[in-house]
């Protein structure tokens, strides 16, 4: 029998950074025979024998996660996602499995269904269903995927946010849907649902000459008083009209958008000095205002995925309190498509260098927000 | 008999003079204003009405006892209502 398996070499470069190496099992009586017969049971009680095309370590947030896929095609679909993450050889702390066969959910109402996903919590277990097809079945230590059928990049697409979200929280990393740009003091977060601009303002400051950690998904560490956070690396994905000039895009997505490629990312972890919601303004200038602490504290639990499960979003929450004590901006791009790119970087500069004062928050009542 | 304390898991945090609390069933989070708050820090079962009143009272020396009891205690019925807090007042 000849098991096909995908060899991590460090640093490599070849398609998603690991090298093709097929090596013949060994015979039944083996160690490496045992250890196949195992991970076969284990994975056959997930719903079906889904064999390892590829595995490889990947560094998240400090962490190894072990990217393992079952066939060619989610192998493809995990790079094309995160392609841009060099193999590590350190032992990986959790694992994510992409199975052709996707795993069994509750046969109960989900918890919660939103935006296309249905979503169920069974003790400290995450299940998980998007309108893609795309299945999770997620504990503490590993995230079993499958499902979409042909659909396998979407589906991964769809489904990988939570799945690490999940994960990494266990260990005390918490990945935000946001964005992370960094100057000489250190990085702001770049908060804001899908389409609210973070991936302009990202590309402004690329322009003007700031890092940029990741336009969509960051990961946060904690001590003390001190939060850090590093970027996941994925494509860039800008709005086609924005003309970027310094980082020519390579390739249209699919959303009218174009991507650019991770390499333009930088991959180090910053101190967060501060947050910045962004949005679309009404005027060609754009705005930008101070944001109570409050409110940015809202603002970034509604950015962590995971909020839903209440024992994860306590372990969340010292640490967007500590985000929020932070000087908060909200900022609105400009209007005017072909000048937005340029009023994005003035009002990224002036965030930097604040004359703007906090605004009144006294009030009389308690207020009550959900954070989801 | 000691009076009103915060619940054990009503998490919170202060931020910019405000207290944000998460509720003991961590689906809701609740934002005090910064005179909440002053009551919030101190009700760890060692202050009754009067005396919680007694310290806003501090401050607004315009406003009536009786009316800032009474503020208190609506104040401390909706926290118990959230199972923010537990004991008598």
């Amino acid at each position: 029998m000849l098991e096909r398996q995908w060899v991590a070499t460090e640093g490599g470069s070849e398609g998603c950074g690991v090298e093709v190496q097929p090596r013949r099992a060994q015979g039944a009586d083996g160690i490496q025979g045992l250890v196949a017969r195992q991970r076969l049971a284990s994975v056959s009680v997930m719903g079906g024998a889904d064999a390892v095309f590829s595995s490889r370590v990947v560094d998240i947030g400090d962490v190894g996660v072990l990217l393992e896929a079952a066939d060619e095609a989610r192998h493809e679909a995990i790079c094309a996602l995160l392609g841009a993450l060099p193999t590590i050889s350190r032992p990986a702390g959790v694992a994510i499995r992409y199975l052709i066969h996707a795993p069994a959910l509750p046969r109960r109402e989900p918890d919660h269904d939103l935006d296309g996903y249905r979503i169920w919590y069974q003790n400290d277990t995450l299940y998980l269903a998007h309108q893609t097809g795309g299945q999770a079945r997620v504990d503490e230590s590993t995230g079993w995927i499958g499902g979409g059928g042909d659909g396998a990049v979407a589906a991964f697409r769809a489904t990988f946010h939570l799945v690490v979200t999940h994960l990494l929280a266990t260990k005390d990393r918490f990945v935000l849907h946001a964005g992370a740009v960094a100057g000489a003091d250190g990085a702001y977060l770049v908060f804001g649902e899908s389409g609210a601009g973070k991936s302009t303002l990202s590309l402004a400051a690329l322009e003007s000459g700031w890092r940029v950690l990741s336009d969509d998904m960051v990961v946060l560490r904690q001590t003390g008083a001190t939060v850090q956070v590093a970027g996941i690396p994925r494509p860039v994905a800008v709005p086609h009209d924005l003309r970027p000039t310094s980082f020519p895009p390579t390739w249209p997505d699919g959303r009218g958008r174009v991507e650019l490629s991770p390499s333009c990312l930088s991959r180090d972890w910053a101190p967060v000095t501060g947050t910045i919601a962004v949005g679309h303004g009404s005027s060609p200038e754009g705005a930008l205002r101070a944001l109570a602490g409050h409110r940015a504290l809202q603002v970034a639990l509604r950015s962590f995925a995971s909020t839903m499960h209440p024992p994860l979003l306590r372990r969340f929450f010292p640490a967007a309190a500590a985000l929020a004590r932070r000087p908060a901006w909200e900022l609105l791009h400009g209007s005017d498509t072909s000048g937005r790119l340029d009023v994005a970087s003035r009002l990224l500069t002036a965030a930097e260098t604040p004359t703007a004062t906090l605004p009144n928050r006294a009030g009389t009542a308690a207020s009550r927000r959900r954070p989801v | 008999m000691p009076g009103p304390q915060r619940a054990e898991d009503a998490q919170y945090e202060i931020v910019e003079g405000n207290a944000i609390i998460i509720d003991s069933a961590g689906t809701e989070v609740v934002t005090l204003n910064e005179l909440g708050t002053l009551v919030w820090q101190r009700l760890d079962g060692g202050h009754d009405v009067g005396s919680l009143a007694g310290e806003l009272g501090a401050r607004f020396d315009d406003v009536p006892a009786q009316q800032l009891e009474d503020d208190v205690r609506t104040f401390l019925k909706d926290l118990q209502d959230s199972k923010l807090i537990v004991g008598r007042f």
